[in-house]
C-alpha cells in the first residue's frame, strides 16, 4: 500500500551550478564553500516550510480516495481556526460528555474498551496512593486542591476531551491554546480527518493527552454514491498528518512518539534543541519536517528510520548544525585517502546509496552522574579499559530504570523526590524522569534500554537522498552528479551507548590487542580440564605431526600418534611407545578407518581430548589438467579423512563437556596459490566445515583451531604429486609453470621452522604461552609468508564492500 | 574474629540482618572494597564484618542479590536485567550511590 500514497513532490529543483573549480588543489576553499553550501543553499533545493494547507486544496500528498474525506470537514476547520476564542462545545458533543458522566457517577457500568473512564474511576480512589507514591511524592502534595482531577478541571474538560479526564491538572484551567487545541483534535477525530493541523497556536508545550486519542483515529469510509465494487474498498487506516508548526515547543511529549501510524510530522519554527532517540518508534513516518529550531544534531534513530523505515522526506535545514571539522573525526575507510585536506567527494559507486556514513567524531564519556568525564583524567582512561570488557549494568541503573516505569514518575517534579536523596543524585532522577517523559530509551549499539548513557559521539552522514525526497531520480540525475563533482554534505547524528563498551564500530583504541577483542566480541568462552590430556594426531610419520607428538609427549599428555603405514618409521614409532604414547595404522582415506580407531581406542578406556588434522598432501597441477579421480583423491584426503574423524571423535567431546579439534589447513585454503586447485579447494572445505561446526560445537565447550600454514620445512614438497594430464603449452612460463616446477624439484625454500610452528600449536591448544587468553581463537595464520596473504585476503574482502557494499545493501525487498 | 583475607564477608544491615558473600562479589562496591581493604586498617578490614547503617535489611538483600548478579554475568553478553521491585528502586538507588556501584 506505500506505493500508492504519493508523498509532496518536490516543487521546483532548483539545480546547483557546477563547481568544477573544487578539487584537492585548493582544498581549503572547497572546504568552506561546502559548508556553506550544506547550511544555506540547501542540496534539496525546496522549501522546509511544508506544503500549504488550504481547505479549498486537495493536499498535494493525497490520492484521490481521501478527496471526498477531507473535503466535507475542511471547511469547518477553518471556522475554528479562526474563532478558537469564542466558539463553545457543539451541541452534539456536550450531549455525549454528559452521558459519559452518568455512567461514570450512576451505573458503574462501563464499555471494556473504554480506558480512560476506567483510568477515572480507579484514580480518583482515595487508595490510589500505594507505598510507592508516597515515597516518591510530597505527602503534603495530597492535600492542596491539585488532588489528581481537579473538580472544576474535570466539569469543563470531560465535556470538551472525554477521554482526557486522567490527566492531573495542577491547580489551574487550561490554557486557551490548549483548549482550542483540544478542539481540533476533537474535531479531527470525530469526522476523521487525517491531517491535524495545530499549527499557529502559540502552545509553548502540548498539554499532556492531547494527541493519545489520535492513536485511535479512524478514517471515514469515504464511499457516498459510488456503485460498491472491489476497486472501491480502501483501507481505513489513516494516512496521519500532524502539522505543529510555528508553536514554541521546547519539547515533545511521549505521547507524540506513541502515534505509530503517523506519516508526516512537521515541527517546523519551534524552540526545539533535540529531538528524543524515540522518534525511532515512528516506523510508518515517511515526512519530517524539523526546520527552523535549534538544533545541533539530530537523533542516531532517524537514520534507522531511513534504513529499515518508511522515512524518505526530511527537511532539516536551516537549523543550528556545528560544521564538521574533517580534521578531528575519524573517517570511514573508504573516505580514509582523500579526507586528510577536504572533505571528499562522494564515491561515484555510492551515488544514490544512502544513507551514507562518512565519519564519527570522537567519543565522550560520561560518570554515573551524568557529567563529562575529561579526557585527561584517570577515569577516563578507566574507561577506556573498560571497552573490551562486558560488564553487567551498575545497580545505580538497574534503579534508575526501574524508576522510569514507576506509574506517574513522569508527573513528578523535583519538589516531589524525598529529601533524604542526595542532592548528587538529582540529576539522575532527573534524567529518568526525562526519559520517562520520551517513553523510554535504549542504546543504539546493545539496544539495551538505559538512563545514564555512558558514551555519546557524533556521527557524521550524508543523507542528500532523503533531503532531496524520494521522488528525485537518482537514476537519471547520477552521471550528472557524477560530472559535477558532486560533495558529500555531513550532517551530525548523535548516537549514545549504555555502557563503557557500547562504542562506534571503527574506533580504534590505542592498542591493537584490544581493538581485536573489541570487534570480535560475542566469542564464546572456553574451559580447560586440569589433567593430562589425550592427544590423536594423524600423519606423524613426519613433520609437523611429529614435532607435535614430540612437544605433547614432553608436557606429560597422553598421545595417540597415526600414520598410514608404521612400518615404515619403527624407530619413531619406538619413540613415541616408549614415552607412554601409542602408534596406531590409520588411513585417512580409508572410509572405515576412523570408526575402527575410535573402537579400538574405546576398548582401551583411551578418551580423545584433542584432535589433531595433520595429515594430507597436494596433488598439484594447473586446475584444468585435474582429472575428476585426482579431484576426489584429494578431496578424499585432505576433506573426508578428517571429516569422518570429526564425526567419530568429536560426539565423545560433546558428551564430555571438552575438546580440542586442531585442522592443520593451508594459506592455499585461505588464499588460493597457482597449481593449487585441488588442494584449495579440499582445504577450503574442511575449513567450512570447520567454521561451521566451531560455532555449533562452542555451546558444549569444544573448540576448534584452524591452522593457516605458510611453507615450513616440512616433507610436504616430497609428499605432492603432480596431475597426470601435461600442462598445456599455452601454460609455459607462467606462474602455474613456475610454481610445479619449484615444488617437484625442491626449490621452494621453506621459511617456516615447524619446530616452533609446532610449539605455538601446542600452546594456542593448551591456552599457554602465546596462547594464554586466546582460547577462543579459531584461526592461527603461521609464517611468515602468511602475513601478506591473510592480508591480502581481508583487503580483498574490505575492497568487495567498498565497491559493492551499497548495492549489498540495496536489493532488499521494499516493504 | 574472621580471618581478613577469608573468601567470605558479612554485610549486616541496620536491622542487624546478616548477609554472608564472596568477597569477590561484595568488592563490587567501591566503598565496600576499600572498607574491605587490609591495608586500611578499618575494622571492617579486619574482621571482614561490613555494618551498613543506611540499610534495611531488604534493601540489602537485594543489594547482596545484585552482587551475585554482576558477578554472575560480568563478562557475558546478553545480560538479563535484574528484577527491580518498584518500591524499593529509590531506596536501592540511594543505596548504590553510597556503595558507588
Amino acid at each position: 500500500m506505500d506505493g500508492e500514497v504519493p508523498l509532496p513532490p518536490p516543487r521546483r529543483i532548483r539545480h546547483r551550478s557546477p563547481a568544477p573549480a573544487r578539487s584537492a588543489t585548493n582544498a581549503a576553499s572547497s572546504l568552506d564553500r561546502t559548508r556553506r553550501l550544506s547550511r544555506f543553499d540547501d542540496c534539496s533545493s525546496q522549501p522546509s516550510s511544508d506544503p500549504a494547507l488550504f481547505s479549498s486544496d486537495d493536499i498535494p500528498a493525497s490520492g484521490l480516495e481521501n478527496y471526498h474525506a477531507t473535503t466535507p470537514g475542511s471547511g469547518r476547520k477553518r471556522r475554528y481556526r479562526g474563532t478558537w476564542w469564542g466558539e463553545q462545545v457543539l451541541d452534539p458533543k456536550r450531549k455525549r460528555g454528559e452521558f459519559k458522566e452518568k455512567r461514570n457517577v450512576d451505573s458503574g457500568v462501563w464499555m471494556g474498551s473504554d480506558e480512560s473512564s476506567v483510568e477515572s474511576i480507579m484514580s480518583s480512589d482515595p487508595a490510589w496512593g500505594d507505598d510507592l507514591r508516597k515515597s516518591v511524592l510530597d505527602p503534603k502534595n495530597a492535600s492542596t486542591p491539585s488532588t489528581p482531577i481537579a473538580p472544576r478541571a474535570s466539569a469543563t474538560d470531560t465535556e470538551q476531551t472525554p477521554t482526557q479526564v486522567r490527566v492531573r491538572f495542577r491547580g489551574m484551567a487550561e490554557s486557551q491554546q490548549h483548549q482550542a487545541a483540544r478542539k481540533v483534535v476533537n474535531e479531527c477525530l470525530e469526522k476523521g480527518h487525517e491531517t491535524i493541523d495545530l499549527g499557529n497556536f502559540q502552545m509553548g508545550t502540548i498539554p499532556p493527552g492531547l494527541l493519545k486519542p489520535l492513536q485511535h483515529l479512524t478514517k471515514l469510509p469515504s464511499v457516498s454514491e459510488t456503485p460498491v465494487s472491489e476497486d472501491f474498498f480502501t483501507s481505513l487506516t489513516p494516512f496521519l498528518r500532524l502539522y505543529l508548526p510555528n508553536n514554541s515547543l521546547e519539547t515533545l511529549p511521549k505521547d507524540l512518539f506513541e502515534l505509530e501510524k503517523l506519516m508526516v510530522l512537521s515541527l517546523r519554527n519551534n524552540r526545539l534543541t533535540e529531538i528524543p532517540s524515540s522518534i525511532g518508534r515512528l516506523n510508518n513516518l515517511r515526512s519530517l519536517n524539523l526546520a527552523v529550531n535549534q538544533l545541533e544534531f539530530l537523533p542516531w534513530e532517524l537514520l534507522t528510520l531511513m534504513r529499515d523505515g518508511n522515512l524518505a522526506h526530511l527537511t532539516v535545514h536551516p537549523n543550528k548544525f556545528p560544521k564538521m571539522d574533517s580534521k578531528k573525526v575519524q573517517w570511514l575507510k573508504r573516505f580514509r585517502d582523500e579526507s586528510a585536506s577536504s572533505l571528499p567527494l562522494i564515491p561515484p559507486e555510492a551515488v544514490g546509496a544512502y544513507p551514507l556514513h562518512m565519519a564519527n567524531g570522537p567519543v565522550t564519556y560520561f560518570d554515573p552522574y551524568g557529567k563529562v568525564i575529561n579526557p585527561n583524567s584517570s577515569l577516563y582512561n578507566e574507561m577506556q579499559a573498560k571497552a573490551t570488557s562486558k560488564n553487567a549494568p551498575s545497580l545505580r541503573e538497574l534503579a534508575l530504570r526501574q524508576a522510569t516505569k514507576l506509574e506517574n514518575f513522569d508527573q513528578t517534579t523535583d519538589e516531589d523526590f524525598p529529601e533524604e536523596v542526595p542532592w548528587t543524585l538529582l540529576p539522575a532522577l532527573k534524567k529518568a524522569r526525562e526519559v520517562c517523559i520520551a517513553g523510554g530509551q535504549s542504546c543504539s549499539v546493545c539496544g539495551r534500554e538505559y538512563v545514564m548513557p555512558c558514551t555519546q559521539w557524533t556521527e557524521w552522514w550524508d543523507v542528500s537522498h532523503y533531503e532531496m525526497g524520494q521522488d528525485w531520480n537518482w537514476a537519471v540525475q547520477s552521471s550528472e552528479i557524477r560530472a559535477r563533482a558532486y560533495m558529500l554534505r555531513p550532517l551530525p547524528f548523535r548516537r549514545h551507548g549504555c555502557s563503557p563498551s557500547c562504542l562506534p564500530r571503527l574506533v580504534i583504541p590505542t592498542t591493537t590487542h584490544t581493538h581485536h577483542k573489541t570487534t570480535m566480541a560475542s566469542q564464546p568462552t572456553f574451559t580447560k580440564p586440569n589433567r593430562p590430556l589425550t592427544w590423536l594426531i594423524t600423519g606423524c610419520s613426519s613433520g609437523l605431526g611429529l614435532s607435535i607428538a614430540r612437544i605433547a609427549q614432553s608436557k606429560h599428555h597422553t598421545v595417540i600418534a597415526t600414520s598410514r603405514q608404521p612400518t615404515r618409521t619403527p624407530e619413531l614409532v619406538t619413540e613415541i611407545t616408549q614415552n607412554g604414547g601409542e602408534w596406531h595404522t590409520l588411513d585417512v582415506n580409508d572410509p572405515t578407518a576412523a570408526s575402527e580407531l575410535l573402537s579400538k581406542l574405546e576398548h582401551a578406556d583411551h578418551k580423545i581430548d584433542i584432535l589433531v588434522n595433520n595429515a594430507g598432501y597436494a596433488i598439484l597441477g594447473a586446475v584444468e589438467q585435474f582429472s575428476d579421480s585426482e579431484l576426489r583423491a584429494q578431496m578424499e584426503t585432505v576433506y573426508f579423512g578428517p571429516s569422518r574423524l570429526i564425526h567419530q571423535f568429536v560426539p565423545g567431546m560433546r558428551e564430555r563437556r571438552f575438546g580440542v579439534v586442531v585442522n592443520i589447513s593451508s594459506g592455499a585454503g585461505l588464499e588460493g596459490r597457482e597449481s593449487m586447485g585441488a588442494y584449495a579447494a579440499a582445504k577450503a572445505a574442511m575449513d567450512g566445515l570447520s567454521k561451521v561446526l566451531a560455532k555449533e560445537v562452542a555451546p558444549f565447550n569444544v573448540r576448534l583451531l584452524t591452522v593457516w600454514l605458510g611453507v615450513f620445512d616440512t616433507a610436504f614438497g616430497t609428499a605432492c604429486l603432480t596431475a597426470e594430464k601435461p600442462l598445456p603449452g599455452d601454460y609455459e612460463g607462467s606462474v602455474v609453470a613456475q610454481m610445479l616446477e619449484a615444488i617437484t624439484e625442491g626449490k621452494l625454500v621453506a621459511d617456516g621452522d615447524k619446530e616452533k610452528a609446532a610449539k605455538v600449536i601446542y600452546e594456542v591448544v593448551q591456552g599457554e604461552g602465546v596462547g594464554s587468553g586466546h582460547e577462543s581463537e579459531r584461526f592461527l595464520p603461521l609464517g611468515r609468508d602468511m602475513i601478506p596473504r591473510v592480508k591480502l585476503v581481508r583487503d580483498q574482502l574490505d575492497h568487495s564492500l567498498d565497491v559493492f557494499g551499497d548495492v549489498a545493501g540495496n536489493v532488499y525487498l521494499t516493504r | 574474629m574472621a580471618d581478613s583475607a577469608s573468601e567470605y564477608v558479612t554485610l549486616i544491615s541496620h536491622d542487624d540482618y546478616e548477609f554472608i558473600i564472596p568477597r569477590s562479589a561484595a568488592c563490587i562496591s567501591g566503598t565496600i572494597r576499600r572498607m574491605l581493604d587490609p591495608s586500611s586498617k578499618f575494622s571492617e578490614g579486619l574482621t571482614g564484618r561490613c555494618k551498613l547503617d543506611d540499610m534495611s535489611g531488604v534493601v540489602l538483600e537485594k543489594v547482596c542479590e545484585y552482587f551475585c548478579y554482576h558477578e554472575k554475568y560480568k563478562d557475558q553478553t546478553n545480560v538479563p536485567d535484574m528484577d527491580i521491585p518498584p518500591e524499593l528502586c529509590l531506596e536501592l538507588l540511594m543505596a548504590a550511590d553510597y556503595l558507588d556501584t
